[in-house]
């Protein structure tokens, strides 16, 4: 859940609480009661704007992570801040969604920070959206204005990329068309919560290579003799028993003896998603930071200077000469800044001037050179294992997607 | 992979960056709770079978007899590393609510609070298990644990949905939420300058009825206070017996709680609405939970 400040997100949300029977019960009493007793007027964003600060700004600070029922499934919603301060934060819920909903104000419009909140979401990989227009009952119910403001969202979104969206007009205060149909004869379309059943789960790529980053090598002791457990979370493919495997970027080779778990379930067979263990017919240990690939398989790219598009969000600016952390999958390596290739101002994607820094809040291209070699896929072949963040200092400040290897 | 298959294995992803990020600085709070019990669970999972890391009680000296007796018996069974430390000080000088002399949010700040910084940096007393003896025994040491897995989740109530899986907090463990960094994708901030502390939250996108199903299909032994036992009472959630009251249910098994939850009488019913502190906190248990409450 998305949405510039102002747009009446987390009143959307509070309502979607409300009206889909998830609050529990006297919630919404002691809301009302508390605001009454604290003399401000109630609104339905309190119920979801937990933290005092939030209340006295009337503004989200960060991502809550909220439950939902839907008719279809059940829903967690990262309702994420809006204000253009706390894009970390926004950045943060939008990068863990399958889906987005993107909230504009009917009255407000679309403002430099709305879309730069609309042009983020496909950057930060999602792949189907709905355009929540809210706060018709401002501009009088009008289906022209609807229309204008959809077309205008639609097209922002198609031209970063994101095509599978729908528009739905609303009134989160009144509660129009959130569960139930509101005051739009002119809307045959979906209420929000009806909307949100329109999802696909997104279903996994079956024809993608086996990757495990390594997380760890624990010594498992069984009938006396202790051997090395090799730790991990599969991110794409599948492993079995007998496979030959290979680690990057140490090109080591072992065959899988055993798929470890606790307790021993016999499991031939590891899929994404699964936190397993692998036992070696070698006693070598490979490293955290190694990723495990299938023999048989692509392999994955190994390389020191690679081209990546990336958000950034440290309060100084990414820019050469100063040394950061790169880290991907379980990997980390210090890393320098190469060049900048292109900076896309994230308010507006347009290609901007040559420059040789990336400021706060803004999506670029860049070469960046690591220290030693690090295994990767690229976006355009197997996007969960091109992810990448940098640290700068203590502070994780920047995230991306490796686009491609450098000679 | 089944919907309960996904959380558990993420929270086992989740315990393995703790463990490789911070080894020896890493410790986890268990409380005896149904949340806490189910995290351990999981650990034994994600290391195979022994958790390389303590396990750290803080008894506030009014926690249900039962539970006390049931940590025991699992320490032993299970083989942990357990450490258990206490607000000495304000038990003694009966700084407490049950004694009468603070409110309900006070005592939690010092039985809770100021008992879990103070074990964790080892300032204050604690007492670690004897595995020969089975008994717990005065543990002087100058070990700290900087980094600690909490077994909180999203849903409990405000302030808790606004938690990142890791999370920075200041050497006096005081929390700013608007200040967290961010934590992309599966990538969870594991870099902070000396003197931060961590705190870990592998159950974050747990529901109630999740941990209950859990339960249920995993077999995971629990205090059996959570169950009624015949008098049409059990307990819902777990504190100090001053500040906590049972809920009427008939409730026996785990499945019939998942079965109560989902479509019974607690459909609608907010799970701590039985913890007194929490009506004290505007509802919410921010102000606690700022000051460094777990």
């Amino acid at each position: 859940m998305v949405g510039d400040v102002d747009c009446g997100k987390s009143t959307v949300v509070g309502r979607l609480l409300l009206d889909s029977g998830a609050l529990p019960r006297g919630r919404l009493e002691r809301t009302r009661k508390l605001c009454a007793e604290e003399s401000r007027p109630f609104e339905y964003a309190y119920l979801i704007d937990a933290l005092r600060q939030e209340q006295a700004d009337n503004m989200t600070l960060d991502v809550a992570r909220i439950f939902l029922k839907g008719a279809r499934r059940d829903y967690l919603l990262l309702d994420s801040p809006g204000h253009v301060e706390l894009l970390r934060n926004m950045a943060t819920g939008a990068s863990h969604a399958a889906a987005a909903v993107w909230v504009v104000s009917a009255r407000e419009g679309l403002g430099e920070n709305s879309r730069r909140h609309g042009r983020l979401l496909s950057f930060l990989g999602i792949g189907q959206a709905i355009v929540l227009v809210n706060k018709m009952d401002a501009v009088g119910y009008d289906q022209g204005a609807f229309d204008r403001l959809s077309a205008e969202c639609l097209e922002l979104l198609k031209a970063s990329g994101l095509t599978r969206v729908r528009c739905v007009p609303m009134a989160a205060f009144g509660g129009e068309n959130v569960a139930r149909p509101g005051c739009m004869p002119w809307y045959e379309g979906p209420t929000v919560l009806a909307a949100l059943d329109e999802f696909d789960a997104e279903p996994p790529d079956s024809r993608l290579p086996f990757r495990m980053p390594v997380q760890d090598v624990y010594a498992v002791a069984r009938q006396g003799a202790g051997r090395p457990v090799v730790v991990g979370t599969v991110e794409s493919g599948s492993v079995a028993v007998a496979d030959d495997i290979v680690f990057y970027p140490s090109r080591k080779s072992a065959k899988v003896v055993a798929i470890e778990t606790y307790p021993q379930n016999g499991l031939r067979r590891a899929e994404r998603g699964m936190a397993i263990g692998l036992s070696l017919n070698r006693p070598f240990k490979p490293r955290r930071g190694e990723t495990a690939a299938h023999a048989r398989e692509k392999p994955p790219e190994t390389a020191r200077k690679l081209l990546a598009s990336l958000l950034w969000l440290g309060q100084e600016s990414l820019a050469t000469g100063r040394r950061y952390i790169f880290r991907s999958g379980t990997t980390k390596v210090p890393a320098k800044l190469d060049k900048v290739v292109r900076v896309v101002a994230a308010a507006t994607l347009k290609g901007g001037a040559e420059r040789r820094e990336v400021r706060s809040n803004e999506v670029a291209e860049c070469v960046l050179r690591l220290e030693r070699a690090a295994a990767f896929d690229l976006a355009s072949d197997n996007p969960a294992l091109s992810r990448f963040v940098l640290v700068d200092g203590h502070r994780i400040s920047g995230g991306g997607f490796v686009r491609a290897v450098v000679s | 992979m089944t919907f309960l298959d996904r959380l558990e294995n993420r929270s086992i992803h989740v315990l393995r960056e703790a463990y490789a990020a911070f080894g020896r600085d890493l410790a986890m709070l268990w409380s005896m709770g149904k949340d806490s019990t189910a995290l351990m669970w999981l650990a034994r999972k994600a290391f195979l079978g022994r958790i390389p890391f303590p396990l750290v009680h803080i008894d506030t000296s009014f926690k249900i007899p039962d539970m006390i007796a049931y940590r025991d018996g699992t320490a032993r069974e299970w083989g942990l590393d357990l450490i258990v430390g206490q607000n000495e000080a304000a038990l003694a000088g009966c700084r407490t609510f049950p004694d009468g002399a603070v409110g309900r949010l006070a005592c939690c700040r010092l039985l809770k609070s100021d008992a879990l910084r103070d074990t964790l940096d080892g300032r204050g007393p604690r007492k670690r298990l004897d595995p020969r003896t089975g008994r717990l025994k005065p543990w002087r040491s100058g070990r700290a644990f900087h980094a600690v897995i909490a077994a909180i989740r999203a849903d409990e109530e405000g302030s808790r949905s606004k938690e990142r899986y890791f999370s920075p907090r200041s050497g006096e463990h005081f929390w700013d939420p608007a200040q967290q960094p961010p934590e992309f994708w599966n990538l969870y901030n594991v870099d902070f300058p000396a003197g931060t502390q961590v705190r870990v939250h592998p159950l974050l996108e747990w529901r109630e009825a999740d941990v209950w199903e859990y339960v249920d299909r995993e077999k995971i032994p629990l205090v059996d206070l959570y169950y009624d036992r015949g008098d049409g009472l059990r307990y819902r959630s777990l504190g100090c017996a001053p500040c906590t009251t049972p809920i009427e249910s008939a409730s026996k098994t785990p499945a019939e709680i998942v079965a109560e939850l989902k479509t019974g009488d607690l459909k609608d019913v907010a799970e701590r609405s039985g913890r007194a502190q929490d009506d004290e906190d505007r509802g919410t248990l921010e102000g606690l939970r700022r000051e460094g409450y777990m």
